[in-house]
């Protein structure tokens, strides 16, 4: 048995491998760990990856035009020299700069990071843009710090609201069971969403409200916790700065004006309110995870926030807690090499001048390559990641990779990306993969590492090993390492830890000799009698209603609420969304994750549904606003709100090694023309769901199943 | 090991993820699992309630097992902790076993062409450990029980939510 991280999602839960003959035989919580042998679908699907069809076997290299699926195969030295080979012309004639590389991070990010800034490219972006990036942002601009620093403490919430993050089914492991033995220990659990899911089946009470619009619930709930004083005035005198502005601004935003809006009554949202004042401080309104929703969808983060900030929930048992634990810190290969000094492609940092952190906006990128504005992009390397899956509107990026000169996929299986790619470099699954120490941040921060525990299977390498050898032919041998060891005892430097120490459990605990208070002191403290206001990030050590850097940049604090459009007739709105039974679009091929959830179906309301004559099962053909189509069967949804057409994300797939997954379901992103120029007014993000689509009854019923 | 073991369902805790069959079908190396969770989709109820039932359906280990009665081959036997075990040598894949079962749980497997069920993991808990879809529930919904009370209970809820889901309408695809 081998203790290691779990590569299925982003989530990297520790798990125990248990193998047999070399190969995985199951894989399940590390009970050391996390106390349970409990793992998600995804993570139990491992061994089936590890049979998967969909990997890759060796690196290829394109012989064919972009996307016609001719390859030749290459033996590693040739795939790696090849690829420096046309970097290192590209720099040379372009810049360092016009590099470009994305990924889904993982233990890997901090190697692609420093591979980055050792070639001298400012160009690392992340999935964030289309995942959590206004979550992120909102946190910033209100607390001083990135979402990361904060915790939900839920263990001892009293009342936890969850809009639009469906915790129980887009889920992480360690969360889902927090949140159901908070419920169960007599935590009320409010779901505010556009569709019934699996969270609101689990909630006490479950608000159905109209999508794009939960700006507009958020500002009425402020509205009511200051017009009905059931805000902690002693809190916000402490610890909110700008108050003033706040309560002019929502003085219209009127319970029953956002009734009209949300489809909400406005009774609900009054109720909500006063329930949230009798539980404060013991709140958590959830800020949201995957957040890449609508052009609003940055303000509603941050009234989300707000609404904590009223409730005094910032630093009180059962609210949000700032990670004060030591917490661990490994040397990084980053800190190697200097930031390099040239503006980023995507305007972060001068033409978006307020933007936190440095995960960048991916399709700002995409967009300099095809206008060449500030400077072309010539090279992208994206690393466990699939823009053309995960950023709307593949035709239009296909159109503008066409600018880009070389298309490196580093991924260990297949992908629409890996397919229109020019060079692919296939990374070993988890399971077969020693991987850079991750630090785990909250309230029992650990070290954690992937280890092999079986051998590869096919001729893929590990990733970090990838971008050492790149880096090691342009120039850089200081990202080489010979083995995971050597990696492993270059991060742990400084640490005080060997490597040995990971041994008895796969994770090293980071020593804490505070005196921690028990959870009954720490709920008795948080009761308004808490001795010590939270000290905020901020330049005032408060949270700061006003953002002075984003008001420098031309972007307002408090941002009027936008009426939305109202779909009617055979028009709807198209939404998306996760399973815990998928990741992504990256394991429709596994036959257990097949098995169990084979394709996506179009939800729609059934008073829609009836009233176009489509009955539950049927096949509908659905047309975006471009004209490309597609049929899906039809799921007719009680308790939906009626704007909305839903569809999972990550269906559709084409390629022909994805013998599974091929012409299974629909591929929402292909339903969003424009949609790399649908963005966040405030932050830039990516809005993934103010798109619109048209239903039409398929001809011959239930034609295909 | 009681007669009573059975492995016992708590809606209360199910997040409908599968993880369950998966963690089966993975640990006995099948592409069926040999228990089944039945969940369908979430959907709006009364009062703004949404509703969702879903059940783990798998052998109660019976200690007058009807599927051992059914047998009309002999293939089936009690072991040593009165579980009902099918014999592939013996068995001829007729299907009698699973149609004399109340909640119908054995399968033919379309590979070998006999009959297979749930042994409760008989091999991981002769090393100590519980079952595999009991150990790998991510959310805490299943639990190995003993006692009569709870075997009877269980029991019971398992053929009510069998006869339920069998009355109403046929399963959709489910996305």
């Amino acid at each position: 048995m081998t203790y290691s991280l779990c590569g299925m999602c982003g989530a990297r839960c520790p798990v125990e491998v248990h193998c047999e003959n070399g190969e995985p035989r199951w894989v399940c919580g590390n009970r050391k760990l996390t106390g349970s042998q409990g793992l998600c679908p995804r993570g139990a699907a491992s061994p089936a990856l590890y049979h998967d069809s969909a990997r890759l076997r060796g690196p290829l290299i394109r012989t064919g035009r972009r996307g016609g699926g001719s390859w030749r195969e290459a033996d590693w030295d040739e795939a790696l020299d090849y690829v420096a080979e046309r970097l290192r012309h590209i720099m040379a004639r372009h810049g360092s700069e016009s590099v470009l590389l994305s990924e889904h991070p993982g233990p890997c990010s901090d190697m692609a990071r420093a591979f980055m800034r050792a070639i001298g490219s400012p160009n690392h972006c992340t999935h964030d843009t289309s995942c959590a990036h206004n979550a992120n942002q909102a946190s910033f601009t209100l607390t001083g710090c990135g979402r990361g620093k904060l915790r939900y403490d839920y263990a001892h919430c009293a009342l936890l609201v969850l809009q639009g993050r469906n915790a129980l089914e887009a889920m992480n492991t360690g969360e889902a069971r927090s949140i159901l033995n908070a419920r169960d220990a007599g935590c009320r659990l409010v779901c505010i969403d556009v569709r019934p899911t699996v969270t609101g089946a689990h909630a006490d009470e479950s608000i159905t409200i109209r999508p794009g619009t939960d700006y507009a619930f958020n500002l009425a709930i402020l509205h009511t916790l200051i017009a009905k004083e059931l805000y902690d005035a002693a809190f916000v005198h402490d610890c909110v700065r700008d108050f003033d502005a706040l309560r002019d601004f929502v003085r219209p935003c009127s319970p029953a004006w956002a009734a009209g809006e949300c489809d909400v009554p406005a009774e609900t949202i009054i109720a909500l309110a006063e329930r949230l004042a009798d539980a404060a401080p013991h709140v958590i309104w959830h800020g949201g995870w995957m957040t890449a929703r609508y052009t609003q969808s940055f303000m509603t983060a941050r009234s989300a926030l707000l609404i904590n900030a009223l409730l005094g929930s910032y630093g009180a048992a059962g609210g949000l807690l700032f990670n004060d634990a030591p917490q661990p810190s490994l040397r990084t290969l980053a800190a190697l090499y200097p930031r390099p000094a040239v503006k980023r492609a995507d305007g972060t940092g001068w033409r978006r001048p307020s933007l936190a952190g440095d995960s960048g906006l991916l399709q700002e990128c995409l967009l300099a390559a095809a206008s060449g504005v500030p400077y072309p992009i010539k090279a992208y390397i994206a690393t466990a990641h699939d823009p053309l899956t995960a950023l709307p509107d593949p035709e239009t990026q296909r159109n503008l990779l066409a600018a880009v000169d070389l298309l490196v996929a580093v991924t260990p299986v297949w992908s629409a990306t890996a397919w229109h790619s020019d060079v692919i470099l296939p990374a070993h699954i988890w399971l077969e993969q020693d991987a850079p120490i991750i630090a785990r941040q909250g309230a029992r921060p650990a070290l954690l590492m992937q280890r092999a525990a079986v051998p590869p299977r096919h001729n893929t390498r590990p990733d970090w090993w990838i971008f050492g050898e790149l880096a090691r032919r342009l120039g850089h041998s200081r990202l080489s390492f010979a083995s995971a060891e050597e990696l492993w005892n270059f991060q742990l430097q400084g640490t005080g830890l060997t490597i040995s120490d990971f041994a008895d459990s796969g994770g090293a605990a980071v020593a804490d000799t505070r005196q921690t208070p028990s959870p009954a002191q720490a709920r008795a403290g948080g009761d308004g009698g808490m001795a010590q206001r939270p000290r905020f990030p901020t330049p005032s050590g408060r949270i700061e209603v006003i953002c002075d850097a984003w008001e420098a940049g031309g972007i307002r604090s408090l941002m009027p609420y936008m009426p939305v459009r109202r779909p009617s007739g055979n028009l709807f709105r198209l939404l998306t969304g996760r399973d815990v039974r998928h990741t992504q679009a990256r394991t429709q091929n596994n036959a257990q994750l097949h098995r169990v959830l084979p394709e996506n179906c179009a939800w729609i309301a059934a008073e829609r549904a009836d009233a176009l004559g489509i009955r539950d099962g049927d096949r509908i053909r659905i047309t975006a606003a471009n004209g490309h189509s597609g049929e899906i069967a039809v799921r007719r949804t009680e308790g939906m709100h009626p704007d909305a057409l839903f569809m999972l994300h990550g269906f559709g797939h084409r390629l022909p090694m994805e013998h599974l997954a091929a012409g299974r379901g629909l591929a929402d992103q292909e339903f969003m023309p424009g949609g790399l120029a649908t963005a966040d007014a405030a932050s830039g993000g990516i809005a993934l769901q103010e798109h619109f689509v048209t239903v039409a009854p398929c001809a011959a019923r239930n034609g295909r199943g | 090991m009681s007669v009573w073991d059975c492995i016992t369902f708590d809606p209360g805790r199910c997040i409908n993820c599968k993880a369950c069959e998966i963690h089966c079908a993975v640990w006995h190396r099948r592409e069926q699992p040999l228990g089944r969770h039945a969940g369908g989709l979430p959907r709006g109820g009364e009062g703004g309630r949404i509703l969702l039932e879903t059940r783990f359906f798998t052998c109660m280990h019976c200690q007058h097992p009807p599927c051992l009665r059914a047998c009309p081959h002999g293939a089936i036997s009690l072991d040593a902790d009165g579980l009902a075990r099918i014999s592939a040598d013996a068995c001829t894949g007729c299907g009698a076993c699973a149609r004399a079962c109340p909640t119908r749980i054995p399968f033919v497997d379309p590979t070998s062409g006999t009959a297979v069920k749930c042994d409760l993991c008989a091999d991981r808990r002769a090393a100590g450990e519980l079952p595999a879809c009991v150990a790998g529930c991510p959310s805490g919904a299943l639990s190995l029980t003993g006692g009569r009370e709870s075997w009877q209970t269980a029991f019971r809820d398992s053929i009510r939510a069998f006869t339920r889901r069998h009355a109403g309408p046929a399963g959709q695809p489910d996305a």
